[in-house]
């Protein structure tokens, strides 16, 4: 479960999050949505714990990010928008850095059931740099996922991918849902959100404007798609 | 001091190995790395070194120690440096290790024995190519133990540079204005005495010319004790403030 707690981050004068509370159940699929700068990646940067709140307090699971950080960091598998990979090591290299980093016992073993699992066992041995997008993106998932997390982070897991790759990676975030991980998903493709989350929260200048249900948001501001309200949303909290 | 400190920071030295053994298989990459010291082993050693001698020993016999130390410093320094600053800002690497149940300590520890196999892994290449050319030094451990302390000196320098830089570019500030010029004063070519006592003097406070004292030495004698305390006094602060530039580490 995760608890945010009258969270406020500034980055020097500028408001990234003005006062966040917010309640993400065990096992939910949780997205977040907003325009850019909205503070849909500061969120997620402080609930990793790369990063402190000027005010408040987030809590995974119970543990606070800043108290007890390494607790946290053994409860959460994070995905950043961009392939963190290191390039010149293979597939298998970056999953074994990662097991051995986690100290996870049996890490070849480990490491060789998630290469099968994210379809990058024929490749295991040849670089990052000779991989598709979409190959690099199943291997950064599957690091995610190797110490078997409570909770995954996603931060625009999908942005700049083709439709079928996308499709594909959302197969994937589904069956970990469907395993009882808690998600957490920041998206700009409101579809997504849509097909994946329980329940989404709209952010607009650092403030929660919306949250619930993707149909309740949509009943509740009597608008045609969820589109409709992330924008109406964000332009209301801009105007 | 518990060892489960240091716990992951075997997984940090050996992913670094990976990376260093992936670059030195491009040959242009070991080229660019050596080409510096060799440069100044055939120009000054073999060309000028020729003609001066220095306290009544030949050229070559006091150079080939001092590059060994500058090759040491820059591979060090460089690596450790560069390599932060590539996996913080480009890569986006350095987010990984941020993200593991590891303390400070095995992350300094990990980044810093690399960045010391790197370092002594040039000297010992430079040290090679002087034997090709007729150095032989004297069979001691004085010099093993100066490019011990040194390496792990530049390498913690290294630490702190590359978490305390905030663009890709001020890394290399550091280089031109810090790293360059003592390669080049701290008695690597000639030693400090040749020059005026103003500008003798502040060079003593800098790392490089005790790793240059210390390497010329006929053995352990005081002056080469005094020169290694003082590196490991350097290597000590240096990875104090290291460890708290980790501990602090946010994006």
């Amino acid at each position: 479960m995760i608890r945010v707690e009258r969270v406020v981050k500034r980055y020097g004068t500028q408001v990234a999050l003005d006062g966040i509370d917010l309640t993400i159940g065990a096992g939910e699929a949780f997205g977040l949505l907003g325009p850019n700068g909205a503070g849909k990646t500061t969120l997620v940067r402080l609930l990793a714990t790369l990063a402190r709140p000027d005010q408040g307090h987030l809590f995974v699971n119970g543990h606070d990010t800043v108290e007890a950080a390494a607790e946290v960091k053994r409860l959460i598998g994070v995905v950043f928008q961009e392939n963190n990979l290191d390039r010149d090591l293979t597939p298998r290299q970056n999953l074994l850095f990662q097991a051995r980093l986690h100290r996870l016992p049996g890490a070849e073993t480990v490491v060789e059931a998630m290469l099968e699992r994210i379809g990058l066992s024929d490749r295991a041995d040849r670089p990052v740099n000779a991989l598709s997008g979409g190959m690099r993106r199943r291997l950064v998932i599957g690091r995610a996922l190797l110490t078997d997390p409570r909770v995954l982070l996603l931060d625009e897991p999908t942005t700049g991918l083709d439709p079928a790759i996308r499709r594909d990676l959302w197969g994937v975030i589904r069956a970990i849902r469907d395993q009882g991980c808690t998600v957490v998903l920041t998206t700009h493709y409101v579809e997504e959100a849509e097909a994946l989350c329980d329940r989404v929260g709209i952010l607009s200048r650092g403030c929660l404007a919306g949250l619930g249900a993707p149909s309740d948001l949509v009943a509740r501001f009597g608008a045609a798609r969820l589109e409709d309200v992330v924008v109406a949303l964000g332009a209301g909290a801009a105007a | 001091m518990s060892w489960a400190l240091f716990a992951g920071g075997g997984a940090i030295f050996r992913r670094e190995m990976q990376l260093y053994r992936a670059k030195l298989s491009r040959p242009t990459f070991v080229v660019a790395a050596l080409v510096t010291p060799l440069m100044y082993l055939v120009v000054f050693g073999l060309g000028l070194g020729r003609q001066v001698r220095i306290d009544g020993g030949d050229y070559l016999t006091f150079l080939v120690p001092g590059l060994m130390v500058m090759a040491a410093m820059h591979n060090a320094f460089t690596w450790v440096a560069s390599g932060i600053n590539i996996a913080r800002f480009y890569h986006r690497t350095w987010q990984v290790i941020m993200l593991a149940p590891v303390t400070p300590q095995a992350v300094v520890a990990g980044t810093i024995a690399a960045g010391m196999a790197r370092g002594l892994s040039a000297a010992a290449l430079v040290g090679l190519a002087g034997g090709a050319v007729g150095w032989r030094p004297e069979p001691s451990l004085l010099i093993p133990l100066t490019l011990v302390l040194e390496t792990g000196l530049f390498a913690a320098l290294g630490l702190v540079i590359g978490l305390k830089t905030r663009r890709t570019e001020e890394h290399t500030t550091y280089t031109n204005f810090l790293i360059t010029p003592m390669g080049f004063f701290c008695g690597t070519f000639f030693p400090l005495s040749s020059l005026p006592s103003w500008l003798a003097a502040p060079l003593q406070l800098l790392p490089l010319t005790h790793a240059n004292l210390a390497v010329r030495q006929p053995g352990f004698t005081p002056e080469a004790l005094v020169a290694l305390v003082v590196l490991a006094g350097f290597a000590l602060v240096l990875l104090a403030w290291g460890t708290r530039r980790v501990a602090r580490y946010r994006e």
